[in-house]
């Protein structure tokens, strides 16, 4: 009887998933001078965006990366590579008070294709949507959406690890200077801060 | 088929042939029960600047594809819906990998026989989420449309499970101007016959 007891144990643990979470540390990327905009801007970064954890099931098991500190930096600094002046907040403002627009980032998806080996290419797609919204009516002013794709063959064991950072970065570095080109090139944003 | 008013034009281009579902997004998109449509939103005005929001988009099945659900907006997890939907291979991939788990606790010897499954299970996987992965890559994004300014790309609704002879649907989009916060509706016919 024991001895069933103990195979029956065996099984459920074999078939039962576990929570493999992984960090991966992500350094902000170094972005080209631009002319920095006057406007003061509130940067808007909500729990969705800030404790990102993007998540991958797999076979039972779960992969988790909480991506949500290297969303926070992209933001603050594709932001502050563009205006002089950026206020953080973890909601919108109530008061409009000092301030030119109300920008709000979102994580839209990240997605990926992989195998079951270490020699099958994995690929990540990230989606991020940028709203800017008038400082008085909240109304969208600006809207636009930026997607990045990285992919690197994890290769053997001892370098997954190292390869699963490069890949992480590659994709914010692509991310940041995306979004830090569609800011510069923005109508909306050099008209930010003129008169109501 | 294409739908102009306001400076806006609407092309619409439904994917309903095999082959082109297969080589942009590697499976058959209408046997696994999602209708593609391509879709590009030029604003065409000098001056006035438009939102487009995938939400504002609304698809009406006239006739053949009717199933449960009659249309409606866009399924944002269109990467998920069509992904396990994509020949069922999520299924497949799933069961053979949990069998084969138990062959190397149960049998070591198991290995040699078990390797070419694991091979194949591999190539089942990869390909499951790269098609995942094409979708939300390609899907339409949410954009606020400068004068001159376009968007493009695909958007996916669930329908019924079979391959129809002809197909009878509307797309309805609405567009908000973001000066005066006026909304204008496109709606672009949809028709196709085998």
């Amino acid at each position: 009887m024991a001895r069933h007891l103990v195979l029956w144990q065996l099984l459920v643990l074999q078939f039962m998933g576990c929570t493999h979470v992984t960090t991966i540390p992500i350094a902000t990327t170094s972005l080209p001078p631009t002319d920095k905009s006057p406007a003061k801007v509130a940067l808007v970064l909500e729990k969705q965006f800030s404790e990102f954890k993007y998540q991958l099931k797999q076979m039972g098991d779960t992969f988790e990366y909480p991506l949500g500190e290297a969303f926070q930096n992209y933001a603050r600094n594709v932001t502050g590579s563009r205006f002089a002046q950026v206020s953080i907040f973890p909601v919108a403002p109530e008061s409009a008070e000092g301030i030119d627009g109300i920008l709000f980032p979102k994580v839209v998806k990240v997605e990926e294709s992989r195998g079951l080996f270490t020699w099958t290419e994995r690929r990540v797609v990230a989606v991020v949507e940028w709203t800017l919204k008038d400082r008085y009516n909240q109304k969208i002013i600006w809207l636009n959406t930026f997607d990045a794709e990285a992919g690197r063959v994890p290769g053997p064991a001892w370098h997954v690890k190292e390869n699963e950072g490069r890949l992480f970065q590659d994709l914010f570095d692509q991310l940041s200077l995306k979004t830090q080109k569609a800011f510069v090139e923005s109508k909306e944003f050099e008209l930010l801060g003129g008169t109501p | 088929m294409t739908k102009e008013s306001d400076g806006i034009r609407i092309d619409v281009d439904p994917f309903t042939d095999k082959a082109r579902c297969e080589t942009y997004f590697g499976f058959n998109a209408l046997s696994a029960g999602v209708l593609i449509l391509r879709v590009r939103v030029e604003n065409e005005s000098a001056t006035d600047t438009w939102l487009f929001h995938k939400s504002q988009c609304k698809l009406t099945l006239r006739d053949s594809l009717t199933s449960g659900e009659t249309g409606g907006v866009p399924n944002s997890e269109g990467s998920e819906a069509a992904g396990g939907a994509a020949g069922g291979s999520g299924g497949a991939v799933g069961v053979t990998g949990t069998a084969l788990a138990a062959g190397f606790l149960v049998v070591p010897g198991a290995i040699v026989v078990a390797f070419p499954l694991l091979l194949a299970s591999d190539g089942m996987l990869s390909k499951e989420s790269e098609i995942r992965r094409n979708l939300a890559e390609r899907e339409l994004v949410n954009k606020t449309l400068s004068p001159r300014e376009a968007v493009e790309g695909f958007l996916y609704y669930r329908v019924a499970k079979a391959r129809p002879a002809s197909l009878r649907a509307d797309l309805q989009v609405i567009l908000t101007n973001t000066k005066d916060q006026r909304c204008i509706t496109l709606q672009v016919p949809i028709r196709y016959d085998k």
